[in-house]
């Protein structure tokens, strides 16, 4: 996880001030040493993975020229 | 957290790609078929436009070979075949990068925080996190070192959501009060730091 992202500052905040977090997540976002088990973490949860990596979402797919045409083989790869 | 009243300190930046995908191929009874996508990217902090678009680069070349594919790159790179079966043309808008980096160590943070507690009650905690996804602060960024992005009210007024951007796109009254609350705080405070 890159140091520059403000979404570590949220972490660590709240692992310092929130009175529900569980104490296993709270320990592997204060321990600086094991990144991995937060990106572990993180990546669980479409909502987090996308705070940490760049998204891709196929937003609009649109096909084909008429209805009585046949799609190449290729097409339904 | 009681509030989710984070400052959002960077943002993530959109950048769409098209796709297309236009098949020749001289079957009887088939007309040429064309199919395109709309895809869009949120580049993460660490990233940038030339590595989404080497991403892109080193998923379709071989590929495009493989099937005697013409390629064509966001208008730089193409490869090309002598009798190909197809043609892929990749290219994109709104392009930007990601957005410089705001400081939570930068006195103008604390503005926001006093205010927030001012407004939410002392008890409230203040932390920055990334907001994804936004491109109109792409118009500040030759006017200022320090961009935050802000929505302050509370989410848990409303817990189904605001539907932001969609169909029943909604605010809360006691939300809307809040920001009128904290703009008013907030705007008092920056003009005693000028005077």
């Amino acid at each position: 996880m890159h140091k520059d992202n403000p979404f570590l500052v949220f972490l660590k905040r709240a692992a310092l001030h929130a009175k529900d977090m569980p104490d296993h997540l709270r320990s592997v976002i204060l321990d600086s040493t094991d990144e991995s088990a937060l990106l572990g973490h993180l990546c669980h949860s479409i909502d987090t993975k996308a705070l940490i990596q760049t998204t891709t979402a196929v937003d609009v797919i649109e096909g084909g020229d008429k209805c009585p045409s046949m799609h190449p083989p290729s097409l339904h790869r | 957290m009681s509030l989710k009243a984070a400052t959002s300190v960077r943002q993530c930046i959109l950048h769409r790609c098209t796709a297309e995908y236009a098949l020749t191929l001289p079957l009887a009874n088939s007309l040429p078929e064309t199919c395109s996508a709309v895809i869009n990217h949120r580049l993460a902090t660490h990233d940038s436009l030339q590595a989404v678009r080497g991403h892109y680069r080193r998923l379709l070349t071989d590929w495009a070979r493989e099937n005697n594919l013409d390629l064509h790159l966001f208008d730089r790179e193409s490869v090309t075949s002598s009798s190909p079966a197809g043609k892929v043309t990749l290219s994109s808008e709104y392009d930007l990068e990601p957005s410089p980096v705001a400081s939570e160590a930068d006195p103008k943070f604390d503005w926001l925080t006093t205010s927030l507690k001012e407004v939410f009650g002392e008890e409230v905690i203040v932390a920055p996190t990334l907001l994804a996804g936004n491109t109109d602060t792409r118009y500040y960024w030759e006017l200022c070192s320090q961009i935050y992005r802000i929505s302050p009210w509370r989410q848990s007024l409303d817990p189904r959501g605001t539907r932001m951007h969609t169909v029943d796109e909604r605010m809360p009254v006691e939300g809307l009060m809040e920001m009128v609350r904290f703009y008013d705080v907030f705007i008092r405070r920056v003009d005693a730091q000028r005077l």
